[in-house]
């Protein structure tokens, strides 16, 4: 291990895990080709469809499950040393903990197992139950939380040990507005104190406000990993030009469709001066011009439809 | 070690806010009260029947606890996917395991001294008085349920709750027969039965180490090789059992 390596908080190279099943024990694969790096203090966001192997990615970095092949480092080391694990938080998918203890003796559980002592502990559990607004329910038992309030104190035994790195597994699933925004406020302060964030969604919308770095896993197989301005950027290629046109107006290239009496024509950027050109020539009125940048739906799209082409 | 004592309290305390527990504590209840009525029906036996039978009792209900403790420790664990956010902490598959054992024993610890101070209380109600070899008896108990919890956290590390009750249920059966059976093996005389009888002696534990209930009886001297021996016995096997679940649950994938 070099010490460049040991600052990287997540480093994964050629990843793949199959999954033996069944009687006969096939094996599937649920992750393929996972290869990314999230750079410290980033906000990296892990996005892929139902079954993309996201959560099966989360487990190998937190060695509940090992690799089949490929090399899995965190803060540089091997995620199934404990040592390692001390600079890491995370938050499971399902909210799924010892619901027979109550939220302060489940923080405080969670304290003891981070090796937090004394009065810095005490301090620290009050702390959380502040930040995830949860104070006032110390003292009510798990299993009568409802699922935001779950996934709330989830979010504080994840934070507990003020690990460098946040791993959260689908952190917004489940919750209502309000909620989700307070998950993303949390996200976005974690990074602002230099911590590294790392989360998974299916929901672009989610990362599209918060990421600076995406990677898209695409059926087990990781398509592209940059910065979000970066992944966009060259591909914002459409214009749409909204105009009122002359009575059997035809638009020499682009895709056409009338509506309310106007004139909605989609074409390639590089073709919208000639279009205007020849629309103003012909008489009509310019109501607007919109370039279409892409969005990460749309990016998100061409991948799978790509896949699935290939495939 | 800290993070080793938290999950042994967490283990305990899900262990006695668990309900099935308590019917099968309700159970050692009646059979104490049966075995009291069945002492005054007999004359001159003045509490002995009340600790034959509620030591028998004790030690069985005891078993059977540990089994259901030691299996579902283990296997709620892994199928209510709670030990996800644990092994996440800094806290290594080892421990984990060290920590639901101490639980257990701490557990089956409390509950023989609930079970044993009723049976005494009764049994002295009765006219017999306690006894240091009662006291015995039921301290080597805790090293047998200490033993059958480790084999019950051994299988449900591997396998599902239904077969590793199952197992350890058979475990417990012949860990209790082996003695005789070897005995019964050396008497047949022939080659093949007597090595296959003392493999099956060897490879299963000898429950018979622990019991003390016959000493307690009738209050007869303690031999202190005999609980010399039962108590390196126990915790030896113990450890080798512990041992042997902690490398197979480190192989394990929690998916
Ligand atoms: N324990 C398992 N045994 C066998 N196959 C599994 C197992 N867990 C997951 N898989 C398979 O691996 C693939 C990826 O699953 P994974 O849970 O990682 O997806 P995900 O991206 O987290 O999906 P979601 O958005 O639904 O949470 C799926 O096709 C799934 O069926
Ligand atoms: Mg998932």
């Amino acid at each position: 291990m070099n010490t460049m390596e040991g600052t990287v908080p997540i480093h994964m190279e050629g990843v793949g895990k199959a999954f033996r099943q069944g009687f006969w024990m096939h094996a599937r694969e649920a992750v393929r080709d996972v290869s990314f790096s999230v750079p410290e203090g980033s906000l990296f966001g892990y996005l892929g469809h139902n079954g993309a192997g996201k959560t099966t990615t989360i487990k190998m970095l937190l060695g509940l499950i090992a690799p089949s092949r490929g090399q899995v480092r965190v803060w540089g080391g091997s995620p199934a040393d404990p040592v390692v694990r001390r600079r890491v938080g995370y938050l499971p998918e399902q909210p799924y903990f010892y619901d027979y203890l109550t939220a302060r003796e489940f923080l405080d559980f969670h304290a003891d197992l981070c090796g937090l002592t004394g009065d810095s502990r005490r301090r620290r559990i009050a702390l959380m139950f502040d930040w995830v607004d949860l104070a006032g329910a110390e003292d009510v038992a798990l299993n009568r939380f409802s699922k935001g309030m779950l996934q709330r104190i989830g979010l504080a035994q994840a934070l507990i040990g003020d690990p460098e790195l946040v791993i959260l597994d689908e952190p917004m699933s489940g919750l209502d507005p309000a909620g989700r925004k307070r998950v993303r406020d949390i996200m976005v302060e974690l990074k602002a104190r230099g911590r590294t964030v790392f989360f998974s969604t299916h929901v672009l919308a989610d990362a599209e406000t918060v990421c600076d770095q995406v990677a898209i896993l695409v059926q087990g197989r990781v398509r592209s990993v940059g910065p979000l301005t970066e992944l966009l950027k060259p591909k914002v290629t459409e214009v749409e030009i909204v105009a009122q046109a002359p009575d059997g107006y035809q638009a020499p290239q682009g895709r056409v469709v009338h509506r309310d009496g106007r004139l909605h024509l989609t074409l390639a950027e590089a073709d919208s001066g000639p279009a205007l050109r020849h629309l103003l020539d012909a008489g009509g009125r310019v109501l607007s011009v919109t370039p279409h940048r892409e969005t990460l739906e749309t990016l998100f799209m061409n991948e799978l439809t790509a896949v699935e082409r290939a495939g | 070690m800290n993070h080793v004592l938290a999950i042994a309290r967490v283990t305990y305390r899900e262990a006695v806010r668990n309900r099935v527990l308590y019917s099968l504590l309700f159970f050692v209840v009646v059979l104490l009260l049966v075995s009291g009525v069945l002492d005054s029906m007999t004359t001159g036996q003045n509490g002995r029947v009340v600790l034959d039978l509620g030591l028998a009792g004790v030690q069985l209900f005891g078993a059977l606890i540990a089994m259901f403790l030691g299996v579902s420790a283990m296997s709620r664990e892994v199928a209510r996917k709670t030990l996800y956010v644990v092994l996440a902490k800094p806290v290594g598959r080892t421990g984990f395991l060290l920590g639901k054992f101490l639980g257990l024993l701490a557990t089956l610890g409390v509950l023989l001294a609930a079970m044993g101070g009723c049976l005494l209380l009764v049994a002295a109600v009765f006219g017999a008085a306690p006894s240091g070899q009662a006291l015995l008896a039921l301290a080597m108990m805790w090293l047998e349920l200490g033993l059958i919890g480790a084999v019950a956290l051994l299988f449900a590390v591997f396998t599902g709750p239904f077969l590793s009750g199952m197992f350890t249920l058979g475990v417990f059966c012949i860990g209790h027969l082996t003695p005789g059976l070897k005995a019964l093996g050396r008497e047949s005389g022939d080659a093949f039965i007597v090595a296959l009888t003392q493999g099956v002696y060897y490879l299963f534990p000898n429950l018979d180490v622990f019991d003390f209930k016959t000493e307690a009886l009738y209050r007869l001297p303690v031999s202190a090789s005999g609980v010399g021996l039962a108590l390196v016995y126990g915790v030896a096997y113990t450890g080798a059992l512990l041992a042997l679940a902690a490398l197979l649950f480190k192989r394990r994938d929690f998916r």
